[in-house]
């Protein structure tokens, strides 16, 4: 359904992460928000940092950085909360920036190669080939699906 | 996958409403009837129900539901006719028939064919007919006349009716009785003359021209009535619309249907065709409308609006729950439908959520508005801003109080199954009970309605299963031999509290400790030192079953523990009153909504916490010389009583709230909110009171999932969201912490 079709166009929303720059689909994409006060959960899934109330919903954030592994940064004033859809709930999803908005052909898009920046390529759907960087395509269900977790944790112990 | 042709989803919608709740008639009065079985009234009701039924199922064009609902009638018909008495094996027929007409109602509902066959049940009402017939003789046979236009292979002939009228069903449809009875008074199912007449048709699918075909039929129709309804449309099929189904609404005045039939049946193309005198609907165009259509095909002089339903005790009143027998009810029907609406619950939802936003905001702006006051202090533009933030203040709340109203259901809509589950019950285990209902207007949120379905269920299932004696030995008691289980609700401020009460043989303490011992729940020492009323609330302990056999009615004992721990996850409580020989009283107590409750805030540091308000029982200030250790775990002794303490900080792993920081200092003191649980108590530890407030509770979402110690979470006035603490949990970490030691 998500997968490239030729002539096709795509949108994605592209955040930044470290020193990569990372798209989702734009209609999983519920809200974009700046960092806000989170209310710690204890004794939750480790990469859960907490909960934050969106307009009179509650929903559980993730920190991005920590699921894949890498080192934990300042929070700053670009930091985002992406709210997107997984499963029927809302999850939000700290990254460092969100850059910008973008409409690609679908056949810029390349397989993932092995293993990218930390990331293993099972987390990926693809990559865009664009003129000035490389916009990494995630499969968020992959990344966020807490049934998948074991999955991830697996693989980071392996990279490490 | 049924399909339904030139039924849209709403028509079906509709159905669905009107069968649940006509099916809903028929229990109740197949239960009034089997109490008392020549109750004119009640099986007027009865017949009524089965005989809507019959209408919308032939005109949604269920087959199977015509059918079995058309044999229904008229096996009710003898009896309303006083040709055949009411016996136990007629009304266990009635109530399989009606088991049967829930399950095709599902199959409408879901769109699946159940695979359910009628075909056994119908041939059993058709004897059951037929043996009474043969029985009167060759008179009375029901002059029940049924369409057979076109190429009508004709159906099955009802039995009594093969005196060579033209009967049964054409074309798969089952045709209902339209017979015109100038002999016979007033009642649904025969032609009554002037009325309303619906009328069902379906063309060829070779047919070339639908829209002609139906045009033709509406002219005339027309010709013989006025049209009052039409789907489709005129204007669409005049506009040509494909037309292969064609639901009319003729507003007829003639004295019999058969100038209606040749109408149809002269038209080419003709399929299949059903024409159903439908009673006086009134405004037929809202007649597709639920309040309407509980209305529609009711019976001209049938009984007087509302009367037809047994009056029981605070009988939920409103539009919906009339069974009207109108006679000219344009104007009720009208109004009816323009006074109720259904809502989806997920609307109703948005609506809270958008409501507590609203909520969170007008503190905000609250706050704003005093700090501006402190800045520019008589300013008027800011005493302006004052009157208006205050103004959106009240209309918040009314706001929110009127959603939450909306929320609310009769408590009836969970109370109404219970009478047929009672009797079956009543009626494996060879006792009589009677199930007297109270309160069942009483109204809760439907959260909680919701919940408390099963809670009741095996509250009941144990009063007939273990409360109620069996006939026999209520008699050498004493007792009526038939037994009395009292279903009750009430309100009692925020809470609703629900009672199961049965006369019968009580719980004996002595029973349950020997039982408790016997399992191994409690030593036969400590068993002894219990007082009895700590003994009988050994029934809630896990693994307890006072039956002499376990069996498929009251279940293995794994019962009452459970309903204790599902109603303490929602706030709520229950205890039992008995006395040996005379019965017991099973008390339940919920809050209102699930939703709301009221919480204490407490702090530690920047953080807040909710704590639930039923749960705390009170709240002490505790320094290190209040602390002793009690079999290696802190405790504190609130009047003389050892109570375990909790530091919050510790539980929720706050650094810098914890016990080693919060007392390090000589004469420093925390707060100790002693919560309970009915396993115990427990006394958690916090640097602050906040405050009490009404919290909306919140799921953490499947995504966090459960977390040990919380058991939701809750958005404060600020928009913050804080944690609500699970009390029960906490105290149960400290019991089997204590059991874990005691083992060693």
């Amino acid at each position: 359904m998500e997968h490239a079709i030729a002539g096709a166009e795509m949108q994605l929303v592209v955040f930044e992460l470290g020193d990569e720059s990372y798209g989702v689909d734009i209609s999983r994409v519920q809200d974009i928000n700046r960092m806000q006060e989170i209310t710690e959960i204890p004794h939750a899934p480790e990469s859960v940092v907490g909960v934050i109330n969106l307009r009179g919903r509650v929903i559980p954030v993730i920190d991005l950085r920590k699921r894949f592994g890498l080192p934990e940064a300042v929070h700053t004033k670009d930091t985002r909360i992406v709210v997107v859809h997984l499963e029927g709930n809302l999850i939000g999803v700290i990254v460092d920036a969100v850059s910008q908005v973008l409409r690609i052909p679908a056949d810029i898009v390349e397989p993932p190669s092995p293993v990218l920046a930390g990331v293993d390529s099972k987390y990926l759907r693809g990559i865009a080939k664009l003129d000035d960087k490389l916009v990494i395509l995630l499969d968020l269900d992959f990344v966020l699906s807490r049934r998948e977790q074991e999955a991830i944790s697996e693989v980071l112990a392996e990279e490490v | 996958m049924l399909q339904f042709p030139g039924m849209t989803e709403e028509d079906i919608k509709v159905f669905l409403a009107e069968a649940d709740e006509q099916l809903q008639y028929l229990e109740d009065g197949l239960l009034d009837l089997e109490q008392s079985s020549d109750d004119p009234e009640v099986i007027a009701q009865i017949f009524r129900a089965a005989h809507t039924l019959k209408g919308s199922s032939a005109t949604l064009g269920h087959d199977k539901m015509a059918r079995l609902t058309h044999s229904m009638e008229s096996a009710l018909d003898l009896v309303r006719k006083s040709q055949m008495s009411v016996t136990p094996v007629f009304m266990d027929l009635m109530f399989e028939c009606l088991d049967m007409l829930r399950i095709l109602n599902r199959e409408i509902a879901t769109a699946q064919d159940s695979g359910a066959d009628i075909t056994e049940l119908d041939d059993r009402l058709l004897d059951v007919i037929e043996s009474v017939e043969r029985q009167a003789g060759a008179d009375g046979t029901p002059g029940e006349v049924g369409v057979g236009v076109a190429s009508g292979v004709p159906g099955p002939v009802p039995s009594g009716e093969a005196d060579g009228e033209a009967g049964g069903a054409v074309g798969g449809w089952d045709v209902p009785p339209m017979g015109s009875r100038p002999d016979e008074p007033a009642w649904a199912g025969q032609f009554t003359g002037p009325g309303d007449v619906r009328v069902r048709v379906r063309f060829a699918k070779t047919c070339p021209m639908p829209s002609v075909r139906a045009y033709q039929v509406i002219d005339r129709l027309s010709a013989l009535g006025t049209l009052a309804y039409s789907e489709p449309s005129v204007d669409r099929i005049e506009a040509g619309d494909d037309v292969l189904d064609l639901v009319a609404v003729v507003e007829y005045d003639g004295d019999a249907l058969e100038p209606l039939i040749e109408a149809i049946r002269s038209v080419t193309d003709v399929e299949d065709a059903c024409v159903l005198q439908v009673g006086h609907i009134g405004s037929t165009r809202t007649a597709m409308q639920p309040a309407a259509a509980v209305q529609e095909a009711t019976p001209p002089g049938g009984a007087p609006d509302g009367s037809t339903r047994k009056a029981t005790a605070g009988e939920a009143g409103g539009a919906a729950r009339t069974v009207a027998g109108i006679t000219s009810a344009r104007t009720t029907a009208a109004s009816s439908s323009a006074t109720t609406v259904r809502v989806d619950v997920a609307r109703l939802d948005v609506l809270s959520n958008l409501v507590a936003e609203l909520v969170i905001d007008r503190t905000h702006l609250a706050q704003l508005e005093s700090r501006l006051a402190d800045k520019h202090g008589g300013d008027e533009l800011v005493s302006e801003l004052n009157r208006t933030s205050t103004h959106i203040g009240r209309l918040t709340t009314e706001l929110q109080e009127a959603i939450n109203k909306a929320r609310m259901l009769p408590i009836d809509n969970v109370f109404k199954r219970f009478p047929r589950m009672v009797r079956d019950l009543a009626q494996k285990q060879g006792k009589e009970v009677e199930l007297i209902v109270q309160g069942e207007d009483t109204e809760l949120d439907r959260s909680v309605s919701e919940e408390i379905g099963d809670p009741l269920i095996h509250l009941l299932r144990n009063a007939v299963g273990h409360g109620i004696e069996p006939p026999e030995e209520r008699a050498r008691a004493g007792k009526p031999p038939r037994g009395v289980v009292r279903l009750s609700a009430f309100r009692q401020e925020n809470y609703i509290v629900l009672q199961v009460a049965d006369d019968g043989r009580g719980i004996d303490p002595e029973m349950i400790r020997a039982s408790a011992v016997r399992k191994g729940i409690i030593a036969e020492d400590a068993a002894a030192r219990l007082s009895d009323k700590d003994a009988i609330n050994l029934v809630f302990a896990s693994g307890l079953s006072t039956a002499a056999k376990a069996d498929d009615v009251s279940g293995r004992g794994v019962g009452m523990d459970i309903v204790r721990k599902n109603l303490e996850k929602l706030n709520g409580s229950i205890s039992v009153d008995t006395a040996v020989g005379r019965g017991s009283t099973f008390t339940v107590k919920l809050p209102l909504t699930l939703a709301i409750i009221r919480a204490l805030l407490v702090s530690l540091g920047q953080r807040i916490y909710a704590i639930p308000l039923n749960s705390v029982e009170e709240i002490t200030r505790v320094e290190e010389s209040d602390i002793s250790t009690v079999g290696g775990r802190e405790a504190i002794r609130p009047r003389g009583e050892v109570v375990p303490l909790l530091w919050l900080g510790d539980v929720f792993g706050v650094r810098g709230h914890d016990r080693s920081v919060r007392l390090s200092e000589p004469g420093r003191k925390v707060f100790a909110v002693i919560a309970s649980s009915h396993e115990g108590k427990v006394g958690l530890a916090v640097d602050r009171l906040v405050g009490e407030m009404e919290i909306v509770i919140k799921s953490l979402g499947t995504f966090v999932g459960n977390i040990p110690g919380v058991s939701g979470v809750t958005i404060l006035g600020d928009g913050r969201v804080a944690l609500i603490v699970d009390v029960p949990s906490l105290v149960r970490s400290v019991v089997d912490e204590r059991n874990a030691v005691s083992q060693c």
